[in-house]
Protein backbone atom coordinates (compact mmCIF):
# COMPACT_ATOMS: atom_id res chain seq x y z
CA UNK A 1 0.00 0.00 0.00
CA UNK A 2 2.82 2.39 0.87
CA UNK A 3 4.41 1.74 -2.54
CA UNK A 4 1.07 2.37 -4.20
CA UNK A 5 0.60 5.69 -2.39
CA UNK A 6 4.14 6.72 -3.29
CA UNK A 7 3.59 5.89 -6.95
CA UNK A 8 0.35 7.83 -7.09
CA UNK A 9 1.95 10.77 -5.31
CA UNK A 10 4.78 10.78 -7.84
CA UNK A 11 2.30 10.58 -10.71
CA UNK A 12 0.33 13.47 -9.30
CA UNK A 13 3.40 15.61 -8.65
CA UNK A 14 4.89 14.87 -12.06
CA UNK A 15 1.65 16.00 -13.73
CA UNK A 16 1.65 19.17 -11.67
CA UNK A 17 5.31 19.81 -12.47
CA UNK A 18 4.67 19.22 -16.16
CA UNK A 19 2.00 21.89 -16.09
CA UNK A 20 4.40 24.60 -14.98
CA UNK A 21 7.45 23.48 -16.94
CA UNK A 22 6.82 25.00 -20.35
CA UNK A 23 10.38 24.69 -21.65
CA UNK A 24 12.08 21.33 -21.30
CA UNK A 25 15.58 20.18 -22.05
CA UNK A 26 16.37 17.29 -24.38
CA UNK A 27 19.19 14.83 -23.92
CA UNK A 28 22.68 16.20 -24.50
CA UNK A 29 25.36 13.58 -25.25
CA UNK A 30 28.62 13.73 -23.32
CA UNK A 31 30.91 16.29 -24.92
CA UNK A 32 34.38 15.10 -25.95
CA UNK A 33 36.66 18.11 -25.58
CA UNK A 34 40.30 18.08 -26.66
CA UNK A 35 42.67 20.32 -24.72
CA UNK A 36 43.05 23.71 -26.41
CA UNK A 37 40.39 22.99 -29.05
CA UNK A 38 37.03 24.57 -29.79
CA UNK A 39 33.95 22.37 -29.31
CA UNK A 40 30.41 22.92 -30.44
CA UNK A 41 27.51 21.88 -28.20
CA UNK A 42 23.86 21.81 -29.20
CA UNK A 43 21.25 22.23 -26.48
CA UNK A 44 17.92 20.75 -27.62
CA UNK A 45 14.82 22.40 -26.18
CA UNK A 46 11.11 21.77 -26.44
CA UNK A 47 8.32 24.27 -25.83
CA UNK A 48 5.03 22.84 -24.63
CA UNK A 49 2.31 22.60 -27.27
CA UNK A 50 0.28 25.80 -27.54
CA UNK A 51 3.02 27.93 -25.98
CA UNK A 52 5.89 29.99 -27.35
CA UNK A 53 8.94 31.66 -25.83
CA UNK A 54 10.29 35.01 -26.94
CA UNK A 55 13.29 34.69 -29.22
CA UNK A 56 16.72 36.09 -28.37
CA UNK A 57 15.68 39.16 -30.37
CA UNK A 58 12.10 39.94 -29.28
CA UNK A 59 9.92 42.21 -31.38
CA UNK A 60 9.20 44.58 -28.52
CA UNK A 61 11.67 46.27 -26.18
CA UNK A 62 9.56 45.31 -23.16
CA UNK A 63 9.62 41.57 -23.87
CA UNK A 64 12.01 39.23 -22.07
CA UNK A 65 14.54 37.69 -24.50
CA UNK A 66 15.70 34.09 -24.52
CA UNK A 67 19.21 33.93 -23.08
CA UNK A 68 21.82 31.30 -22.38
CA UNK A 69 24.55 31.84 -19.82
CA UNK A 70 27.36 29.46 -18.88
CA UNK A 71 29.33 29.41 -15.68
CA UNK A 72 33.02 30.09 -15.96
CA UNK A 73 35.17 27.00 -16.01
CA UNK A 74 37.65 25.04 -18.07
CA UNK A 75 35.37 25.54 -21.06
CA UNK A 76 34.84 29.20 -21.97
CA UNK A 77 31.79 30.09 -24.03
CA UNK A 78 32.92 32.03 -27.12
CA UNK A 79 29.71 32.17 -29.14
CA UNK A 80 26.03 31.35 -28.68
CA UNK A 81 24.05 30.77 -31.86
CA UNK A 82 20.27 30.79 -31.88
CA UNK A 83 18.14 29.40 -34.71
CA UNK A 84 16.11 31.71 -36.92
CA UNK A 85 12.99 32.67 -34.96
CA UNK A 86 9.44 32.50 -36.30
CA UNK A 87 7.37 35.61 -36.74
CA UNK A 88 3.97 34.66 -35.39
CA UNK A 89 0.79 36.69 -35.11
CA UNK A 90 -1.39 36.20 -32.07
CA UNK A 91 -4.85 37.50 -31.39
CA UNK A 92 -3.59 39.78 -28.62
CA UNK A 93 -1.25 41.74 -30.88
CA UNK A 94 -1.58 43.04 -34.43
CA UNK A 95 2.14 42.96 -35.17
CA UNK A 96 4.00 39.61 -35.37
CA UNK A 97 6.17 38.46 -32.48
CA UNK A 98 9.60 36.91 -32.84
CA UNK A 99 9.30 33.57 -31.05
CA UNK A 100 10.39 29.97 -30.76
CA UNK A 101 7.91 27.14 -30.42
CA UNK A 102 8.00 23.37 -30.77
CA UNK A 103 11.54 22.00 -30.73
CA UNK A 104 14.70 23.97 -31.43
CA UNK A 105 18.41 23.95 -30.61
CA UNK A 106 20.75 26.55 -29.23
CA UNK A 107 24.37 26.08 -30.22
CA UNK A 108 27.28 27.17 -28.04
CA UNK A 109 30.94 27.18 -29.02
CA UNK A 110 33.42 26.61 -26.20
CA UNK A 111 37.16 27.08 -26.09
CA UNK A 112 38.76 24.33 -24.02
CA UNK A 113 41.50 25.56 -21.72
CA UNK A 114 44.87 24.01 -22.66
CA UNK A 115 45.56 23.57 -18.96
CA UNK A 116 42.28 21.82 -18.16
CA UNK A 117 42.61 18.59 -16.17
CA UNK A 118 42.02 15.55 -18.33
CA UNK A 119 38.97 13.49 -17.43
CA UNK A 120 35.26 13.91 -16.82
CA UNK A 121 33.79 17.20 -15.60
CA UNK A 122 30.47 19.00 -15.57
CA UNK A 123 29.64 22.40 -17.03
CA UNK A 124 26.60 24.34 -15.78
CA UNK A 125 24.49 26.87 -17.59
CA UNK A 126 21.07 28.48 -17.53
CA UNK A 127 18.46 29.13 -20.18
CA UNK A 128 16.38 32.18 -19.22
CA UNK A 129 13.03 32.45 -20.95
CA UNK A 130 9.55 33.84 -20.77
CA UNK A 131 6.63 31.89 -22.21
CA UNK A 132 3.11 32.74 -23.28
CA UNK A 133 0.24 31.10 -25.11
CA UNK A 134 -2.38 32.96 -27.09
CA UNK A 135 -4.20 34.10 -23.92
CA UNK A 136 -1.73 34.40 -21.08
CA UNK A 137 1.91 34.74 -20.13
CA UNK A 138 3.87 32.97 -17.43
CA UNK A 139 6.45 34.58 -15.18
CA UNK A 140 10.01 34.68 -16.56
CA UNK A 141 11.75 31.42 -15.69
CA UNK A 142 15.16 29.76 -15.71
CA UNK A 143 16.02 26.26 -16.91
CA UNK A 144 19.28 24.79 -15.59
CA UNK A 145 21.49 22.96 -18.08
CA UNK A 146 24.33 20.62 -17.18
CA UNK A 147 26.83 19.38 -19.73
CA UNK A 148 28.82 16.24 -19.09
CA UNK A 149 32.26 16.86 -20.54
CA UNK A 150 35.09 14.41 -21.08
CA UNK A 151 38.36 16.31 -21.50
CA UNK A 152 40.95 14.43 -23.53
CA UNK A 153 44.49 15.12 -24.78
CA UNK B 1 -11.00 4.48 4.93
CA UNK B 2 -10.14 1.37 2.96
CA UNK B 3 -7.05 1.05 0.78
CA UNK B 4 -9.27 0.94 -2.31
CA UNK B 5 -10.89 4.24 -1.40
CA UNK B 6 -7.52 5.92 -0.81
CA UNK B 7 -6.27 4.61 -4.15
CA UNK B 8 -9.37 5.88 -5.95
CA UNK B 9 -9.07 9.32 -4.34
CA UNK B 10 -5.41 9.63 -5.35
CA UNK B 11 -6.15 8.41 -8.87
CA UNK B 12 -8.97 10.95 -9.22
CA UNK B 13 -6.64 13.72 -8.08
CA UNK B 14 -3.95 12.71 -10.55
CA UNK B 15 -6.48 12.52 -13.41
CA UNK B 16 -7.98 15.87 -12.47
CA UNK B 17 -4.54 17.48 -12.45
CA UNK B 18 -3.78 15.84 -15.79
CA UNK B 19 -7.01 17.08 -17.31
CA UNK B 20 -6.27 20.59 -16.12
CA UNK B 21 -2.85 20.39 -17.71
CA UNK B 22 -4.37 19.18 -20.98
CA UNK B 23 -7.06 21.85 -21.04
CA UNK B 24 -4.55 24.64 -20.41
CA UNK B 25 -2.37 23.68 -23.35
CA UNK B 26 -4.87 24.37 -26.07
CA UNK B 27 -3.26 25.59 -29.28
CA UNK B 28 -3.66 29.19 -30.29
CA UNK B 29 -6.36 30.70 -32.43
CA UNK B 30 -5.62 33.81 -34.40
CA UNK B 31 -7.66 36.96 -34.95
CA UNK B 32 -8.80 40.05 -33.11
CA UNK B 33 -9.62 39.46 -29.48
CA UNK B 34 -11.87 42.49 -29.20
CA UNK B 35 -14.23 40.96 -31.74
CA UNK B 36 -13.60 37.37 -30.72
CA UNK B 37 -16.70 35.25 -30.94
CA UNK B 38 -15.36 33.13 -28.06
CA UNK B 39 -17.02 35.16 -25.36
CA UNK B 40 -16.65 33.46 -22.04
CA UNK B 41 -19.53 33.15 -19.68
CA UNK B 42 -20.10 36.69 -18.50
CA UNK B 43 -22.00 35.69 -15.39
CA UNK B 44 -20.85 36.95 -12.02
CA UNK B 45 -20.46 34.71 -9.00
CA UNK B 46 -23.67 34.52 -6.98
CA UNK B 47 -23.53 37.06 -4.14
CA UNK B 48 -23.86 34.34 -1.50
CA UNK B 49 -20.61 32.59 -2.46
CA UNK B 50 -18.41 35.63 -3.05
CA UNK B 51 -15.43 35.91 -0.71
CA UNK B 52 -13.84 39.11 0.48
CA UNK B 53 -11.01 40.43 -1.68
CA UNK B 54 -7.80 40.31 0.40
CA UNK B 55 -6.92 43.71 1.77
CA UNK B 56 -3.60 45.24 0.79
CA UNK B 57 -1.46 48.34 0.97
CA UNK B 58 0.62 49.08 -2.10
CA UNK B 59 2.50 52.11 -3.37
CA UNK B 60 1.33 53.92 -6.46
CA UNK B 61 3.49 55.73 -9.03
CA UNK B 62 3.47 58.90 -6.89
CA UNK B 63 4.66 57.05 -3.81
CA UNK B 64 1.25 57.26 -2.16
CA UNK B 65 -0.20 54.25 -0.39
CA UNK B 66 -3.27 52.65 -1.89
CA UNK B 67 -5.49 50.38 0.14
CA UNK B 68 -8.34 48.31 -1.20
CA UNK B 69 -10.42 49.62 1.70
CA UNK B 70 -10.17 53.09 0.10
CA UNK B 71 -12.46 51.79 -2.64
CA UNK B 72 -15.23 50.39 -0.48
CA UNK B 73 -18.59 51.21 -2.09
CA UNK B 74 -17.05 51.16 -5.57
CA UNK B 75 -16.80 48.46 -8.19
CA UNK B 76 -13.08 47.78 -8.71
CA UNK B 77 -11.29 46.09 -11.58
CA UNK B 78 -8.02 44.86 -10.08
CA UNK B 79 -5.67 43.84 -12.89
CA UNK B 80 -2.33 42.10 -12.33
CA UNK B 81 -0.07 42.71 -15.33
CA UNK B 82 3.54 43.16 -16.45
CA UNK B 83 5.30 45.13 -19.17
CA UNK B 84 6.54 41.85 -20.69
CA UNK B 85 3.02 40.43 -20.97
CA UNK B 86 1.56 41.08 -24.43
CA UNK B 87 -1.96 39.78 -23.66
CA UNK B 88 -2.03 42.16 -20.67
CA UNK B 89 -1.19 45.05 -22.94
CA UNK B 90 -4.06 44.15 -25.25
CA UNK B 91 -6.52 44.64 -22.39
CA UNK B 92 -5.09 47.80 -20.85
CA UNK B 93 -6.55 50.29 -23.36
CA UNK B 94 -10.00 48.83 -22.56
CA UNK B 95 -9.39 49.40 -18.86
CA UNK B 96 -8.41 52.99 -19.59
CA UNK B 97 -11.65 53.37 -21.50
CA UNK B 98 -13.73 51.77 -18.71
CA UNK B 99 -12.05 53.95 -16.11
CA UNK B 100 -13.07 57.09 -17.96
CA UNK B 101 -16.52 55.83 -18.91
CA UNK B 102 -17.63 54.51 -15.52
CA UNK B 103 -15.58 56.61 -13.10
CA UNK B 104 -18.51 58.86 -12.22
CA UNK B 105 -20.72 55.86 -11.50
CA UNK B 106 -18.55 54.45 -8.72
CA UNK B 107 -15.99 52.44 -10.64
CA UNK B 108 -12.19 52.33 -10.48
CA UNK B 109 -9.42 50.43 -12.19
CA UNK B 110 -6.29 49.45 -10.25
CA UNK B 111 -3.40 48.14 -12.33
CA UNK B 112 -0.98 46.07 -10.28
CA UNK B 113 2.35 45.45 -11.97
CA UNK B 114 4.44 42.41 -11.07
CA UNK B 115 7.51 43.66 -12.96
CA UNK B 116 10.63 42.72 -11.01
CA UNK B 117 12.35 45.91 -12.22
CA UNK B 118 9.63 47.92 -10.50
CA UNK B 119 8.84 51.49 -11.49
CA UNK B 120 11.90 51.63 -13.75
CA UNK B 121 10.03 49.29 -16.08
CA UNK B 122 6.47 50.40 -15.37
CA UNK B 123 6.64 54.20 -15.47
CA UNK B 124 8.10 54.53 -18.99
CA UNK B 125 5.52 52.10 -20.37
CA UNK B 126 2.57 53.80 -18.68
CA UNK B 127 3.80 57.18 -19.88
CA UNK B 128 4.35 55.92 -23.42
CA UNK B 129 0.82 54.50 -23.60
CA UNK B 130 -0.71 57.47 -21.78
CA UNK B 131 -2.64 55.42 -19.23
CA UNK B 132 -4.26 57.44 -16.47
CA UNK B 133 -5.81 54.86 -14.20
CA UNK B 134 -4.03 54.17 -10.93
CA UNK B 135 -0.99 51.94 -11.16
CA UNK B 136 0.45 50.05 -8.20
CA UNK B 137 3.49 47.87 -7.75
CA UNK B 138 2.82 44.41 -6.38
CA UNK B 139 4.74 42.65 -3.67
CA UNK B 140 5.22 38.91 -3.35
CA UNK B 141 2.94 38.93 -0.32
CA UNK B 142 0.09 40.60 -2.18
CA UNK B 143 0.49 38.33 -5.22
CA UNK B 144 0.34 35.35 -2.86
CA UNK B 145 -2.80 36.71 -1.22
CA UNK B 146 -4.39 36.78 -4.66
CA UNK B 147 -3.54 33.17 -5.45
CA UNK B 148 0.06 33.52 -6.59
CA UNK B 149 -0.72 35.23 -9.90
CA UNK B 150 1.36 32.68 -11.79
CA UNK B 151 -0.02 33.68 -15.14
CA UNK B 152 -0.90 37.08 -16.51
CA UNK B 153 -3.16 38.86 -17.00
CA UNK B 154 -5.12 37.95 -13.90
CA UNK B 155 -8.05 40.23 -13.18
CA UNK B 156 -10.42 40.40 -10.25
CA UNK B 157 -13.76 42.19 -10.49
CA UNK B 158 -14.62 43.34 -6.99
CA UNK B 159 -18.12 44.39 -6.00
CA UNK B 160 -19.20 47.40 -3.95
CA UNK B 161 -18.94 45.34 -0.73
CA UNK B 162 -15.31 44.49 -1.43
CA UNK B 163 -16.07 40.93 -2.49
CA UNK B 164 -14.71 39.12 -5.53
CA UNK B 165 -17.51 38.86 -8.09
CA UNK B 166 -15.41 37.42 -10.93
CA UNK B 167 -11.86 36.26 -11.63
CA UNK B 168 -10.32 36.11 -15.09
CA UNK B 169 -7.01 34.47 -15.88
CA UNK B 170 -5.73 35.21 -19.33
CA UNK B 171 -7.05 37.45 -22.04
CA UNK B 172 -10.81 37.94 -21.91
CA UNK B 173 -13.12 39.56 -24.44
CA UNK B 174 -13.74 43.24 -23.79
CA UNK B 175 -17.49 42.66 -23.83
CA UNK B 176 -17.23 40.26 -20.90
CA UNK B 177 -15.56 42.87 -18.70
CA UNK B 178 -17.98 45.56 -19.78
CA UNK B 179 -21.01 43.37 -19.10
CA UNK B 180 -19.76 42.45 -15.64
CA UNK B 181 -18.88 46.01 -14.70
CA UNK B 182 -22.24 47.29 -15.87
CA UNK B 183 -24.10 44.52 -14.04
CA UNK B 184 -22.31 45.39 -10.82
CA UNK B 185 -22.94 49.10 -11.27
CA UNK B 186 -26.56 48.82 -12.32
CA UNK B 187 -27.92 46.31 -9.85
CA UNK B 188 -27.34 45.52 -6.21
CA UNK B 189 -23.88 44.02 -6.73
CA UNK B 190 -24.93 42.28 -9.91
CA UNK B 191 -27.53 40.15 -8.15
CA UNK B 192 -30.34 38.97 -10.35
CA UNK B 193 -33.45 41.05 -9.74
CA UNK B 194 -36.37 39.15 -8.28
CA UNK B 195 -38.83 40.69 -10.73
CA UNK B 196 -39.49 40.30 -14.43
CA UNK B 197 -35.89 40.95 -15.48
CA UNK B 198 -34.59 37.68 -14.05
CA UNK B 199 -35.67 35.51 -16.93
CA UNK B 200 -34.03 37.82 -19.47
CA UNK B 201 -30.79 37.92 -17.51
CA UNK B 202 -30.71 34.18 -17.13
CA UNK B 203 -31.31 33.82 -20.86
CA UNK B 204 -28.42 36.20 -21.51
CA UNK B 205 -26.08 34.27 -19.24
CA UNK B 206 -27.03 30.96 -20.82
CA UNK B 207 -26.54 32.28 -24.33
CA UNK B 208 -23.11 33.66 -23.49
Amino acid sequence: MVRCLLAMGLLSSSLTFGQTNVLTLGKIPTVKAKLGSTVTVKVPLQVRLGYHVNSNTPSDKYLVPLKVTWEKGMLASTDVIFPKPSLETYKFQATPLSVFSGTFEITTKFKVAPTAPVGPMAMSGTVSYQACNDRECLQPAKLPVTLQVDIVR
Amino acid sequence: MSNTLIFRALLATAIAVGLTACSSSAPSSKGSVENSPQLENASLKPVAIRRAAPSFELKDANGDTAQLADYKGKVVLLNFWATWCSPCKAEMPWFEEFDKKFKDRGFAVLGVSVDEEGWNAVKPYVKEKNFHYRMLLSTEAVSTLYGGVDSLPTTFIIDKDGKIAAVHTGLVAKAVYQKQIEDLLETKNGALPAGDGAAEQLAYFRSN
